[in-house]
């Protein structure tokens, strides 16, 4: 009862299969790192507490699957979120031209009414490798964002050595924050109009 | 193996295999059905005919014949036991040591005789018969003319032409029709978004819109129209959700802080969502403990729970929900699964009202169930005197979500919406017509099993199809 509210605010990680989304995520909130890959079965998700300009937040962190089979599932992960998170390997240019798809899928399962406003992360990630492997040159993918012209923000990333991830997540809670005061995201609200003012479902609810 | 064999030591090491007791059956069994014709002049012809006495289960000699029929699992890296090796004639040791040397200094591991395929020889070739074998004829038959050669290559790269053809054309067609369905999805967003749910209901009438859902509808638009086609007889606001979750809430925490072990009906229902919602959708592992969606799912439940208080928790409640939940958020799905549950059909499947809607439901669907496929009709509720209800309130109170997977159970919901009770009849039979073969069993616990576990369905277009052809009155 005494302690200051917190915003909840909901961000989902997409990106190809095998990208580092959960190693980057485990990476940020218990800062560990795992040598072993094991594919994330549907969704995950974890929460991290933190303060951004001097905001008490709470971030719901939504690991998605990237594997096809669970794209189906779109509709569910994606509802609600405040910030979308795109990853892709550096070292991978196959991971790097989904990136595209997957803001698509997104925005169009979404049905996000201001499609330009709604902030995207893009992190490179495996930046630890060795850096004759890498086939997506930095300046590739910040020329990508810049002509997307949306609300689009870039990294590179180690979930190994843990390079640039709390940088990222700050920047990506930041993001998530702003867009969560505009609340023009409302992808459920649009159907009956007449019922709907002020509702924070997830607030209410969270035990 | 009774019959005894003794070691024809003029036979090369390259068309010898030796193999011992040890191995699988199979191999016994094949050996027994070699030629027998062949064993015998072997022993005819052995010059070591005073060692009958060795077991033929010690020692197997096969030849290229045996080769061409055997599943080669052979063991070749165990040594004869030593005692055997001594009832051995001199000339005979030295033979069975070179074999076993050579077994065991073979390239071929276990695994590889497995995969090995039977054109193959199993051991090395001598550099004589190499220089004379033809590409892909077995090395125990003749070789090839070099004109049969050179038309064998010649055919194969033909062949192998063809096949490339044919599947650059699949991956084209494939791709095409990907394409194709890409464009009707943007289509039917564009017709659900600015046609159908801006002009409700008027619109739902117009040619253009008719049957438009047995397409299923688009995803980013599929929890909009569900709303919309359960309506809101109830009159549920926003907050109807918040209020009956906190009141559920509170309910729970005064129960447990006053330590009330009595049974009431709630403390009931709270365990049977926990059994109801391990079994949702687990595939998904979206909804069990610890995953994202669980607390939604309990919200929801705990909330309805509180809501309908006279009646306690039907098993099943938990499908629906989740299926509304992969759409829409715990408001909204908490206001279509109470107006949905408040249908005369469901009020009668849930229990919140007498049984005449299912009866009616279960009489029509009989009906029509032995006009369509008399002979299954009869087989199911005759040959093993099944009710009808045995099935239909288990499928019905579940929505088909463990029959079926979430895309198709949402499909499943896209026509029901719209196209009423009726729809559940047609998928009825359509099951009944696609579960057949595996139908015909002899218990009613087979049966049933068959009915109310997963469909094994895959081709939803076509199961949609044959269910949209059934005529059904209306209930």
């Amino acid at each position: 009862m005494t302690s200051p509210r917190r915003t909840l605010l909901k961000v989902v990680i997409l990106g190809d299969s095998g990208v580092g989304k959960t190693s980057l995520m485990n990476q940020f909130v218990n800062h560990r790192f795992s040598r072993e890959y094991k594919a994330t079965i549907g969704a995950d998700f974890l929460t991290k507490e933190l303060e951004v300009d001097g905001e008490a937040i709470t971030l719901q962190l939504w690991d998605t699957a990237g594997q096809e089979r669970f794209q189906s599932l779109g509709v569910a992960f994606y509802r609600g979120a405040d910030c979308c998170i795109v990853v892709y390997d550096v070292n991978n240019a196959k991971s790097f031209e989904s990136v595209e798809n997957w803001r698509s899928e997104f925005l169009e399962q979404t049905s996000s009414l201001n499609n330009n406003a709604f902030p995207f992360v893009i992190l490179g990630n495996q930046i630890d490798k060795d850096p004759s492997k890498r086939t997506v040159p930095l300046n590739h993918a910040l020329s990508y964002c810049k002509n997307q012209g949306g609300n689009l923000t870039h990294f590179e990333t180690s979930a190994k050595d843990g390079t640039n991830v709390s940088i990222a997540f700050e920047s990506i809670a930041r993001s998530a924050l702003e867009n969560s005061s505009h609340e023009d995201y409302a992808s459920d609200l649009t159907g009956s109009i007449s019922l709907l003012n002020n509702t924070n479902e997830s607030g209410s609810c969270a035990c | 193996m009774n019959s005894s064999l003794s070691v024809n030591s003029t036979l090369t090491a390259d068309e010898l295999l030796l193999t011992d007791k040890s191995t699988s059956k199979l191999r016994s069994k094949s050996v027994d059905s070699v030629d027998n014709k062949s064993l015998h002049s072997k022993r005819h012809s052995s010059r070591v005919g005073s060692h009958e006495h060795i077991n033929v289960d010690d020692f197997v000699l096969l030849d290229d014949l045996v080769l061409c029929n055997v599943p080669l699992d052979m063991d070749l890296s165990r040594k004869p036991a030593e005692k055997d090796l001594q009832q051995l004639a001199p000339q005979d040791r030295d033979l069975s040591i070179q074999l076993n040397r050579l077994s065991l200094s073979s390239p071929l591991s276990p695994d590889m005789h497995r995969r090995m395929d039977d054109l193959v020889d199993p051991l090395p070739l001598s550099k004589e018969k190499q220089s004379v074998l033809s590409v892909g004829r077995p090395s125990w038959l003749p070789p090839k003319s070099k004109e049969e050669e050179r038309r064998h290559m010649q055919e194969f790269e033909q062949i192998r032409k063809a096949a490339e053809r044919l599947e650059r054309q699949r991956r084209h067609d494939a791709q095409r029709v990907a394409e194709k369905q890409k464009a009707r999805y943007k289509q039917l967003v564009v017709l659900w978004e600015q046609k159908i749910l801006r002009h409700w209901p008027e619109s739902l009438t117009s040619s253009k819109v008719k049957d438009v859902w047995w397409e299923g509808i688009p995803a980013r638009v599929r929890g909009r129209a569900w709303q919309r086609a359960i309506g809101n007889e109830l009159q549920l606001g926003l907050e109807s959700f918040s209020k009956a979750c906190e009141n559920a809430r509170h309910r729970l925490a005064a129960d447990e802080e006053q330590r009330v072990y009595s049974v009431n009906q709630f403390r009931d229902d709270e365990s049977a969502f926990e059994v109801d919602i391990v079994a949702t959708m687990p595939e998904l592992k979206l909804f069990q403990r610890t995953c994202p969606l669980h607390q939604d799912l309990l919200n929801v439940l705990q909330s309805y729970s509180y809501y309908r208080f006279d009646t306690s928790y039907v098993p099943g409640t938990s499908y629906v929900a989740a299926l509304f939940l992969l759409n829409m958020n715990q408001s909204f799905t908490f206001n279509s699964l109470a107006n949905l549950l408040d249908k005369p059909l469901q009020q009668s499947v849930f229990g919140a009202s007498d049984s005449t809607m299912l009866d009616v439901f279960c009489q029509t669907f009989l009906h029509v169930f032995r006009r369509e496929i008399p002979q299954l009709m009869l087989h199911l509720h005759t040959k093993l005197d099944i009710d009808v209800r045995e099935y239909v309130h288990p499928i019905l109170r579940s929505f088909f979500v463990p029959m079926v997977s979430h895309e198709i159970a949402s499909r499943f919901m896209d026509c029901y919406l719209f196209e009423g009770d009726c729809f559940f009849i047609q998928v009825l039979l359509a099951a009944m017509n696609h579960l057949q073969s595996r139908l015909y069993v002899l218990d009613t616990h087979s049966a049933l099993s068959v009915l109310t576990n997963s469909w094994q369905l895959d081709d939803v277009e076509k199961f949609l199809a044959a269910a949209k052809s059934y005529v059904v009155p209306t209930i």
